[in-house]
C-alpha cells in the first residue's frame, strides 16, 4: 500500500545485466517512522535495488520517489547507506571516519565530529573514538560503519545486510540503535536473509524472488500467508513423495541433500493434521531424521511466497 | 560546508603526508642530494682563482696557460693573445692549447631540470594515485563514497590530493637544491644561473600551465587505469605499458637535449608537456599542442569517471573489460 507521505516509493523498477542478473518488477513503500525489511535469497535483487535508490546505477525502467518528490541528489543527501560490501580504511581513525562521511552529507567540521563522538559514546565505544579503524575489532568496525550512515541524523537509512558478521551482543546494540532511530521519526529499509531479524525488527517486509516483488505488507499478513504443513528431513525420496500424495499434500525440496538426507517442505490441506501426515509416512516405511511443523512466521511466508517465483523462473 | 572534492583531496593527501615514513623519505631526498653537491665539489669553500700562467719554454717561447675558469670566452682569450703576441713570441702551438670551454647555457639547463621534475613528479605520484584507486576498491569503500559524492568528486579529490603529495616533494627538492646552491658558492656559477632563469616569470607561468596539464592527462590515465582493475596485482600489469610511455618520454626528451630531431613529437599528447618544457616553441605550436593536449585530458577524464561509476559501462570499458561488473 502506498501512501503520499511515504519517504520512499519505488514503482515498476527494472535493470538488467548483460551477465543476465538484475530485477524486473520492484515496488516498495516505506512509511515514516517505520522499518521494513527486504527479504530476497542471494542475488534476488536486493543491492540493485538499493543501489538504484541511491542513484548508484540507472534503473532500465520504473519510478522512485523521495519524500514525496522524484528523487535527486539534493534529496538523497537525506539517506544514510550502510553498502552490503563493507568498507573503511584500515589507518582512519573512527571517529574521522565517521566525521568524514557526515562532511560529505553536507555537516560542517564541528558538528560532523561532535555527531561522531556522540554516536561512539553511545555504542559503549567512546574510549576508542580514536582508535584506527585496523585495530578495532571486525565487530567494532562494522559498527562504526553504521554510525557512518547514521552521523548526518538523515530522515531514512538503507541498510544492506546491517547485521552480518555482527555477534549477539552487537546486533542487540544496532537493533537499539535502530529502534531509536526510529521513535525519532526516521524511516529504515533494511536487506537482510536472515529472516528471525527481520522478524524481531520490522513493522512491515517486501520479499522479493527473482528480481520481482512477491508480496508487500504487514508482518502479520506476510506471516497469515505462511502454508499448513511440515518441513521433513529424510533420505527416501520416493516414499515421502508417496505419502505426501497418498494425504492429498505436495512435497518440495527445501535444500539439495546432506549426505543422504534432504530437507522438505510438505505442504498439507487445511483439513488434514500432522498426526495423519506421520501416519501416512510410517506407513510407507520412510525413515524420518527430523519432522518440525511450519509456523505461521515470517520464514514460512517467505518459502511459501518467494518459491513459486523461483519454480516460473526454473521452468 | 566544505565541497565533497576538497574533503577527498584532504583525506587522500592526509593518507600520504600524515605518516613518519613519509617525512622520512621526503628528508632523505634532500640529504642525498646535499651530499652528492658537497661530494662533486669538495666541500670548498671558496673557487679557485682564475688564472693565466706565463712560462718559459727551451727555445725561449712563452706558453700561455688558461685556467679553466678563467672569466673570458675564446674570442676573448684569443684576442689576450693577440695582445700578447704583438709584444712577445708565443708558442704558436699554445694559441690553440687553451680553448675556453663552451658556456653552459642556465636557461637550456633549467628546462632540462624542470622536465626532470615533471618525470620525477610523474613517476612518484602515479603509483600514489594508482594505489589510491585499488585501494577504494579493495577496501570496498568506493560504494559508499560513491552514495555521497559524484564519481568526478572521487577522481578529482584524489588527483588534488596526491598532487598536493607531490607538489610538496617537489618542493623540497627545488627548495634544498637552491638552498644548498646558496650555501656552496663554488658551484655557485650554474645554480645562480638556474635560480635567474627559474625566476623568469614567464617561464615559470608556462611550466606551471605545462606541469598541471601534464599531471592530468597522465592523472586521469591512471585514476582509468585503476578503475579497470581487480586488484592490485591486476593494476600493476595494466599501469605497465603507461609507465613504459613514461621511460620512453625521459630518453625523448633527453635526446632532445642533445639536439636530436624530435620536435614533432610535441604533437603526441603523452610527450607534449615534455617537449613543451624542453625547447621554446613559437606560438602556433605551442597552442596547438596545448589545444592537443587539453583535448586528450578532457577525455582521460572522462574515461576515469566512467570507470569509476556503477551504472551502465561506457563503449571503451565494454571493449577493454568485458563483463567486468556483474552487478547483483
Amino acid at each position: 500500500m502506498q501512501k503520499a507521505s511515504d519517504v520512499l516509493r519505488v514503482e515498476g523498477l527494472a535493470k538488467r545485466f548483460e551477465s543476465g542478473g538484475g530485477i524486473d518488477a520492484v515496488s516498495i513503500s516505506v512509511a515514516p517512522g517505520s522499518i521494513t525489511g527486504f527479504i530476497g535469497i542471494n542475488g534476488a535483487g536486493k543491492s540493485t535495488t538499493l543501489r538504484c535508490i541511491l542513484g548508484l546505477i540507472t534503473p532500465d525502467a520504473g519510478r522512485i520517489s523521495l519524500f514525496g518528490a522524484t528523487a535527486t541528489a539534493q534529496a538523497r543527501r537525506r539517506i544514510g547507506f550502510l553498502p552490503e560490501e563493507r568498507g573503511l580504511f584500515p589507518r582512519d581513525r573512527a571517529r574521522d571516519a565517521i566525521a568524514f562521511h557526515a562532511r560529505l552529507k553536507g555537516l560542517s567540521q564541528r558538528s560532523a565530529y561532535a555527531s561522531a563522538d556522540c554516536l561512539l559514546e553511545r555504542i559503549g565505544l567512546g574510549s576508542r573514538l580514536r582508535d584506527r579503524i585496523g585495530d578495532l575489532s571486525k565487530g567494532n568496525a562494522q559498527r562504526v560503519q553504521i554510525l557512518c550512515a547514521l552521523a548526518h541524523a538523515p530522515d531514512l537509512l538503507l541498510l544492506d545486510e546491517p547485521f552480518s558478521g555482527l555477534d549477539p551482543v552487537a546486533q542487540s546494540e544496532v537493533v537499539s540503535l535502530f529502534a531509536e532511530f526510529r521513535a525519532g521519526g526516521g524511516a529504515i529499509l533494511f536487506s537482510t536473509h536472515a529472516m528471525a531479524a527481520a522478524q524481531n525488527l520490522c513493522d512491515r517486509v517486501v520479499i522479493l524472488a527473482n528480481g520481482r516483488t512477491v508480496f508487500e505488507g504487514e508482518l502479520a499478513e506476510a506471516a497469515a500467508a505462511s502454508p499448513h504443513g511440515a518441513v521433513v528431513v529424510t533420505s527416501d525420496e520416493a516414499g515421502l513423495l508417496t505419502a505426501a500424495l497418498a494425504v492429498g499434500g505436495e512435497a518440495r525440496p527445501m535444500s539439495s541433500a546432506i549426505g543422504e538426507a534432504t530437507r522438505w517442505r510438505v505442504l498439507l490441506p487445511p483439513s488434514v493434521t500432522h498426526p495423519v501426515l506421520m501416519r501416512a509416512l510410517a506407513e510407507h516405511a520412510v525413515p524420518i531424521i527430523a519432522f518440525e511443523p511450519i509456523k505461521a512466521d515470517l520464514e514460512s511466508a517467505f518459502w511459501q511466497l518467494a518459491a513459486p517465483a523461483k519454480e516460473r523462473q526454473a521452468a | 560546508m566544505t565541497p565533497p572534492v576538497w574533503l577527498i583531496a584532504e583525506r587522500e593527501f592526509r593518507t600520504y603526508a600524515a605518516t613518519a615514513s613519509f617525512w622520512v623519505a621526503l628528508a632523505i631526498g634532500p640529504l642525498i642530494l646535499a651530499g652528492m653537491m658537497l661530494m662533486t665539489h669538495g666541500g670548498a669553500a671558496h673557487p679557485a682563482p682564475a688564472t693565466l700562467t706565463l712560462s718559459t719554454e727551451a727555445d725561449g717561447s712563452l706558453t700561455a696557460r688558461f685556467s679553466d675558469n678563467f672569466p673570458l670566452s675564446g674570442e676573448g682569450r684569443a684576442a689576450v693573445l693577440r695582445d700578447m703576441a704583438k709584444e712577445v713570441r708565443l708558442n704558436p702551438a699554445l694559441r690553440t692549447a687553451a680553448p675556453a670551454k663552451p658556456a653552459i647555457d642556465p636557461r637550456a639547463v633549467s628546462r632540462f631540470v624542470l622536465v626532470l621534475m615533471l618525470w620525477m613528479t610523474l613517476t612518484g605520484s602515479l603509483g600514489m594515485l594508482l594505489n589510491a584507486v585499488v585501494r577504494e576498491r579493495a577496501n570496498r569503500a568506493l560504494e559508499s563514497l560513491l552514495a555521497a559524492a559524484s564519481p568526478l568528486d572521487i577522481v578529482g579529490g584524489k588527483l588534488i590530493g596526491v598532487g598536493g603529495v607531490s607538489l610538496l616533494v617537489l618542493a623540497s627538492w627545488l627548495g634544498s637544491t637552491f638552498l644548498m646552491g646558496g650555501l656552496m658558492p663554488a658551484s655557485g656559477g650554474l645554480i645562480s644561473g638556474l635560480l635567474r632563469s627559474a625566476a623568469d616569470p614567464l617561464l615559470l607561468a608556462h611550466a606551471a600551465l605545462v606541469y598541471v596539464l601534464g599531471f592530468a592527462f597522465y592523472g586521469f590515465t591512471t585514476v582509468a587505469i585503476g578503475g579497470l582493475a581487480r586488484d592490485n596485482a591486476d593494476a600493476q600489469n595494466l599501469a605497465r605499458p603507461m609507465f613504459a610511455v613514461l621511460l620512453a618520454v625521459f630518453f625523448a626528451a633527453f635526446a632532445a637535449a642533445g639536439g636530436g630531431q624530435l620536435d614533432w613529437l610535441v604533437y603526441v599528447p603523452p610527450f607534449t608537456p615534455f617537449m613543451l618544457l624542453m625547447h621554446p616553441h613559437s606560438l602556433l605550436v605551442e597552442m596547438i599542442a596545448l589545444a592537443q593536449l587539453a583535448v586528450a585530458t578532457a577525455l582521460a577524464a572522462w574515461m576515469s569517471v566512467s570507470a569509476l561509476t556503477l551504472s551502465a559501462r561506457p563503449v571503451w570499458l565494454a571493449v577493454l573489460a568485458p563483463k567486468r561488473r556483474a552487478v547483483g
